[in-house]
């Protein structure tokens, strides 16, 4: 039977998964080639950038915050990163350009790719200067991810 | 964010081995029938059951440490479920004491009665009136949903 659990049963399991996420810390990549953003992804569907000067967004420690969203009836994992650290731009020549589809976050220890996110248009760099942002985003959990 | 199916391993496996509320190593967490009727919901607290006390009946306690986690088959869902311990989950009435009485579900609580974990109502409340009547429910499962999780 499935049982109905309580507000203590998820908050117990968010500080949990919290606690997981703070020692690993994240990394963040941008993709260059076209995916679908499913529950099945894998890094086998995932294209990392690689135009001159990229570099995947390494999380500083304990990057997490926890909090209860109480207007929307939500778990909110947030990443707490310094802006200036999500700024990537191309440092060199690049023989074509890149597209970036959208960007992906893998657990900072394990590598293993925990979510992802297309843009709403693809970004395009084109030459020496252009720059992309790396969004600072993470999940979200309804107050009903555990019936 | 579309989360991946390894957000909801981290979560199975977190639940299953949480040593705040499932899988304490002493003192675990007991199931318990309710004689009143009560409405299953995040919210609830003790004080939204009623604890059946027809003769036979006593709460069952969970097995200490890890529970088992794993996936449903038809849909994908990862589940934890509370290991069986030894007699199963089964309710069985041995006299005529405070009978009829009628069970609405079963309720998940901590050893010290003080937190709710969760609970279940019946299709509709079970009469009790006859010595050797048996509830058995057959696994306590908690369930995610991949819809909450963006």
């Amino acid at each position: 039977m499935t049982f109905i659990s309580t507000t203590g049963l998820k908050v117990s399991l968010m500080t949990a998964l919290w606690s997981q996420l703070q020692a690993a810390g994240f990394a963040t990549n941008l993709v260059k080639a076209p995916f679908t953003p499913q529950l099945g992804t894998t890094l086998a569907d995932i294209t990392y950038a690689d135009f001159v000067g990229y570099v995947a967004m390494i999380s500083d420690p304990n990057p997490f915050v926890l909090w209860n969203d109480v207007l929307n009836s939500l778990f909110q994992l947030t990443p707490n990163q310094a802006p200036a650290a999500r700024h990537v731009a191309v440092a060199g020549a690049i023989v074509a350009p890149q597209l970036m589809y959208g960007f992906c976050l893998q657990d900072g220890i394990t590598t293993d790719l925990l979510c992802t996110k297309i843009f709403d248009a693809p970004i395009q760099v084109n030459a020496t200067g252009d720059g992309c942002v790396i969004p600072l985003e993470f999940l979200s959990f309804h107050q009903d991810f555990l019936a | 964010m579309q989360p991946t199916y390894e957000v909801f391993n981290r979560l199975s496996i977190l639940l299953a081995a949480d040593v705040n509320t499932l899988a304490p190593a002493a003192n675990p967490p007991k199931l318990k029938l309710s004689k009143g009727p009560f409405t299953p919901n995040q919210g609830n607290v003790p004080l939204d059951f009623t604890e059946a006390d027809f003769a036979g009946y006593a709460a069952i306690p969970t097995l200490v440490n890890a529970q088992n986690y794993g996936i449903d088959p038809l849909t994908g869902e990862r589940l934890v479920e509370m290991k069986i311990p030894v007699g199963g989950w089964r309710f069985t009435c041995t006299g005529l004491a405070n009978t009829p009485q009628q069970i609405f579900g079963a309720y998940l609580i901590n050893d010290a009665g003080t937190t709710v974990y969760g609970s279940v109502l019946f299709d509709g409340p079970v009469t009790i009136d006859t010595i050797a009547q048996i509830i058995d429910l057959d696994a306590i499962t908690f369930r995610f949903r991949f819809t909450g999780v963006y």
